[in-house]
């Protein structure tokens, strides 16, 4: 019997939009590595992201006991919370049009280490003088906010996935 | 009984599937959805036969329109006239020219009433009892008059410093009517936010995939009037780029229906200069199209993101097709010309699609001989101002035969006397 993993409205999107799904492994890192998710978990480093609290069973924070290699046995429930704290958290799925002379910069980068939020990319189309990028950005509302002006300052055009919707 | 198995994602590489929800877009890619249909029922069920028997309206193809159940709202929406335009042939040195005429759809003078119907009909099926949409215009006098008959709770967004014509043309169905201040970006952030907290059918955001399928019907007629056979060339207008990819679609399935013949139809597309993001990006041989600022007087088309530019794009080059643009001087010239040679009085948007007609035609790319049809989708008596200080003057006179003896000659023009 597989582990069940579950995650809150927010982080639907990990999941592929399910609030809960079955997966196989005996590990936390076995089983966001079976669910395709482990470097969307995971920072460069290979720790889990500051932005995700993983509790086993309604446990502690894996971050307290064995982390990825805490183990889990079949049956057993994982949690993935986002770890923002305060203020409603809130998911923007938004189109980032780049400039020719922005198209380098890792800008989506920038975003994670400046703001709390987490960046998720769902679509990117990098032409000779265009850029666009289609990115979910996820955290308290406040903070999201930021992060988009932010990105607007760097002139990158930020708009609702639905683009304009005036006809 | 339905046809339509569900939504699916447009984008290629992704093709997600989803079930029928008010649902626009892709959760995995951001792609819009489409509604997919089950094309072996629909083709068992839809003869010429079948189709021919039903009423004039759009729904007499129903089969490859997005509902579960039988329409409920705009029941005598579409089937407009296509007309064979003789005079405006002579006028653009060509041999086979129809306009299809929308500016005469009820009840609205436009071709949004078929997306509304659409829209509205879905959104009684999916249980909700409120309305809504943001608009330049045609949309919001389309949605406020069709809400009414439906029962329908009904919000419509407009720009605070629309022009008093349209705001007039929307209010006086006794809905709620929001001017939004500020600038436009605004007021495409706040729409989308209250589509996200709301109840509501907001048409051309949480329920656009039904809403978009309706404007294939437009392209339904056009073949079925030509006596089921397909064009050589197809000109439309282009504001966010649904119609465009719509007309396309309902060719596609017309040909997989086995109801018309493959005639490689080429579809064009027609913006304004001011406002031309997807043409400028056909003519550079792109894929993505860069958003602008719109600046001209056809403000029914001055969309500066096209949320289905990007397939718009793509449509036009599968189809061998071509775009292009007209100035606002064209664009009265185009209104005035359809007038003059066919007596049909269309507003700014149908003046760009008929001065683009033009400018194809000089350049060759659609020729003289191979049949075009122009789709010609809202009214000028709605954007009268758009003309109203380019037309020619009028003679006052005296209540004297005299006077208008004198007028005649002055004019030098040829009116004959009794004997």
């Amino acid at each position: 019997m597989p582990a069940i993993v579950r995650t809150g409205a927010a982080l639907r999107a990990l999941l592929d939009g399910q609030q809960e799904v079955r997966a196989q492994g005996t590990t936390i890192r076995a089983i966001l590595e079976n669910l395709g998710i482990l470097e969307r978990i995971c920072d460069e480093a290979g720790k889990v992201r500051r932005h995700f609290n993983i509790h086993v069973n309604e446990g502690e924070d894996i971050r307290l006991l064995a982390g990825l290699d805490t183990p889990v046995r079949d049956g057993d429930t994982v949690t993935i919370l986002s770890a923002i704290a305060g203020g409603a958290e809130v998911t923007r799925k938004l189109w980032l049009t780049y400039q020719k002379e922005m198209v380098d910069r890792p800008l989506v980068w920038e975003v994670g280490q400046r703001f709390k939020v987490v960046t998720n990319i769902r679509q990117a189309n990098l032409k000779r003088n265009l850029g666009l990028v289609g990115l979910e950005v996820t955290g308290e509302e406040s903070e999201v906010r930021r992060a988009l002006s932010y990105i607007e300052q760097q002139g990158v055009k930020v708009e609702p996935v639905e683009l304009d919707v005036m006809e | 009984m339905s046809f339509v198995k569900g939504l699916k994602c447009r984008e290629s590489g992704c093709g997600r599937t989803y079930p029928t929800a008010p649902l626009h877009i892709c959760e995995h890619c951001f792609g819009k959805l489409e509604v997919d249909y089950d094309y072996a029922a629909v083709r068992s069920a839809l003869s010429r036969e079948a189709i021919a028997r039903r009423p004039p309206s759009m729904w007499r193809y129903r089969e490859l329109l997005p509902i579960d159940g039988e329409p409920t709202v705009g029941l005598e929406v579409g089937f407009t006239p296509l007309l064979r335009a003789h005079n405006l042939e002579r006028a653009l040195g060509h041999a086979e020219v129809y306009v299809k005429n929308d500016a005469v759809n009820h009840p609205t003078l436009s071709f949004k009433d078929r997306v509304v119907a659409t829209a509205l009909s879905k959104a009684k099926e999916f249980g909700f009892d409120t309305v809504a949409c943001a608009t330049t215009g045609n949309l919001g006098n389309s949605l406020a008059s069709l809400s009414r008959p439906a029962g329908l709770q009904c919000f419509i967004f407009m720009p605070a410093d629309l022009e008093q014509g349209k705001i007039v043309g929307t209010q006086v169905y006794g809905v709620h009517v929001v001017g939004i201040a500020g600038n436009y970006d605004g007021v495409n952030r706040l729409c989308t936010e209250i589509a996200d907290r709301y109840n509501l059918a907001f048409v051309n955001i949480n329920i656009r995939p039904y809403y978009a399928e309706g404007s294939k019907t437009l392209g339904f007629e056009v073949l079925e009037q030509l006596g089921w056979q397909a064009p050589k060339h197809v000109v439309v207008p282009m504001a966010g780029g649904s119609l465009i990819t719509k007309v396309e679609k309902a060719l596609r399935e017309f040909v997989q229906m086995g109801l018309v013949e493959d005639a490689g139809t080429r579809i064009h597309g027609a913006q304004a200069a001011g406002c031309n993001p997807i043409v400028a990006a056909v003519k550079a041989g792109e894929e993505l199209f860069r958003p602008v600022v719109p600046d001209t007087i056809a403000r029914s088309i001055a969309i500066g993101n096209p949320a289905d530019g990007y397939y718009a794009i793509e449509t036009i080059r599968r189809t061998g097709g071509w775009a292009e643009d007209a100035s606002d001087e064209e664009i009265i010239e185009g209104i005035r010309l359809l007038a003059e040679t066919e007596g049909v009085f269309t507003e700014t948007a149908g003046g760009a699609t008929v001065a683009v007609t033009k400018k194809l035609v000089e350049q060759g790319r659609i020729p003289p001989d191979e049949s075009v049809v122009i789709c010609i989708t809202g009214n000028g008596l709605k954007t009268q101002e758009a003309v109203s200080g380019h037309l020619p003057g009028r003679a006052i006179i005296q209540p004297r035969l005299a006077d208008f003896d004198a007028l005649l000659a002055r004019q030098k023009v040829p009116l004959a006397q009794r004997r």
